[in-house]
């Protein structure tokens, strides 16, 4: 289980993998692979309300200015995406688990439940992002593809890398 | 977002969202032209929308008044049908029916404003007709009491007309009892005057005599009223300056015909 004091190490880790994807694993254009989401899914349960809305806001905001992206786009959808976390985390966990593991991680909720917590987590974060990007540029299709897709890999990607990161004491 | 959140909290909370959401919006608008031409895009049809729905509203409220307007329009228009039947008729002049084949080198779309401008020093009108209804832009817009201004930007659904109260915009305008004609300008005083200048001082005129359409754009036909003669003044001692006051009061305006000039591409060819 990762402690309060390791919190900011996996944000920088992710950061750093952040810049890395940015600037060498451009596989695809249609394809965005997003980390920095991550930081916000993991932040320890009780942070929640304004000092939470603020710190999406700040992370999103740093993934802009460390991306190559429009300034503002990852801000956006940081900031609207943390309105949906506690009410899922909510939904998803006991309160005896939340005692227990104060991150929402899949030994907290379960690897099913963890899952579709990143996938609805992402699914609104890249309609935001994705629908700020391009709605009225590109055709619909396209972007209802980039969501999709986008959400499944993205998700993937983050319950595997909490996977590596979070292990049972 | 929590539990027992209460609603002071939630009012904070969607308050923090919003200013964090306008500082993005900023942001994003100031980084990327494609994204900021959108966003006025969007909030332009909006506003057109709402433009729209207020117009109504206030066209219903005058229905009576514009009864009346169209009641005597529908008069005027009888009394000069009348006039040319009988012209014709009576082949008082050989080239009457020539005179309404050049009439008839014009269409006419009919158009509601949905917003009007007149207090401004350069004011323009929106009219629901766009791209889909055939309008483009440099086309005329007038009604039978007068020009209006001309088509400057069009959308699918919707156009931006240039209104004649504009400080820099100016017609040509005729005496139509001298024929003699120059430029008729706002000078952005009074919504319902207009000025024309570089009348020759041995022109003959009164207080009262109208002025019509010159017809030598090909915005507009000829002989559209326009005004009639007001007052007037001497420039330096050379030519004369007439105040007219216009037919149209751009204050109530709601119906509109744009003029499409059928013989515009070729003449512009020559």
């Amino acid at each position: 289980m990762i402690k309060v004091r390791h919190f900011l190490l996996v944000a920088l880790l992710v950061i750093l993998l952040q810049a890395v994807i940015d600037k060498y694993l451009t596989l695809n254009s249609n394809l965005y692979l997003i980390l920095a989401p991550i930081i916000v899914f993991l932040m320890p349960i009780q942070l929640r309300g304004i000092p939470m809305l603020l710190a999406a806001f700040g992370i999103g905001l740093l993934s802009d200015l460390l991306g190559n992206g429009i300034l503002g786009l990852n801000a956006s959808a940081m900031t609207a995406m943390v309105l949906l976390r506690y009410p899922l985390i909510r939904a998803f966990t006991n309160e005896n688990s939340l005692e227990k593991y104060p991150y929402p991680c899949q030994l907290s909720m379960g690897s099913g439940r963890f899952f579709l917590y990143l996938v609805l987590l992402y699914f609104l974060f890249l309609s935001i992002y994705i629908l700020w990007e391009g709605a009225g540029i590109l055709p619909s299709p396209l972007l209802v593809g980039r969501i999709v897709v986008g959400t499944v890999i993205n998700a993937a990607l983050g319950f595997l890398f909490t996977w590596l990161i979070i292990r049972e004491e | 977002m929590g539990k027992h959140t209460s609603f002071l909290q939630i009012f904070a909370i969607a308050i923090t969202f919003l200013l964090l959401e306008g500082v993005c919006v900023l942001l994003i608008s100031k980084n990327s032209i494609l994204q900021q031409t959108q966003l006025v895009l969007r909030l332009r049809q909006i506003q057109q929308i709402g433009w729209q729905r207020v117009e109504r509203r206030r066209y219903a409220d005058k229905l009576e008044s514009i009864n009346e307007i169209l009641f005597r329009e529908n008069q005027q228009l009888l009394a000069q049908n009348q006039r040319l039947l009988e012209l014709v008729a009576e082949q008082q002049y050989r080239d009457s029916a020539q005179v309404l084949e050049a009439q008839n080198r014009f269409q006419y779309i009919p158009a509601e404003v949905i917003r009007n401008e007149t207090d401004r020093q350069h004011n323009v009108i929106f009219l629901n007709k766009g791209r889909a209804d055939g309008v483009r832009p440099d086309m005329g817009v007038v009604t039978t009491r007068g020009i209006i201004g001309f088509v400057n930007g069009v959308s699918e659904h919707f156009c931006q007309v240039v209104s004649l109260l504009d400080i820099d915009r100016g017609i040509t305008g005729t005496l139509a009892k001298s024929n003699t004609f120059g430029p008729i300008r706002w000078d952005g005083v009074r919504h319902n005057q207009v000025i024309m200048d570089e009348i020759p001082i041995h022109t003959t005129y009164a207080i009262g005599d109208t002025v019509v359409s010159s017809g030598y754009s090909q915005l507009f036909p000829k002989n559209i009223p326009i005004g009639t003669v007001a007052s007037h003044k001497l420039i330096d001692g050379v030519s004369h300056r007439l105040y007219l006051d216009l037919f149209e009061d751009f204050r109530s305006l709601h119906f509109v015909y744009i003029v499409y000039n059928n013989q515009e591409t070729e003449i512009e060819s020559l």
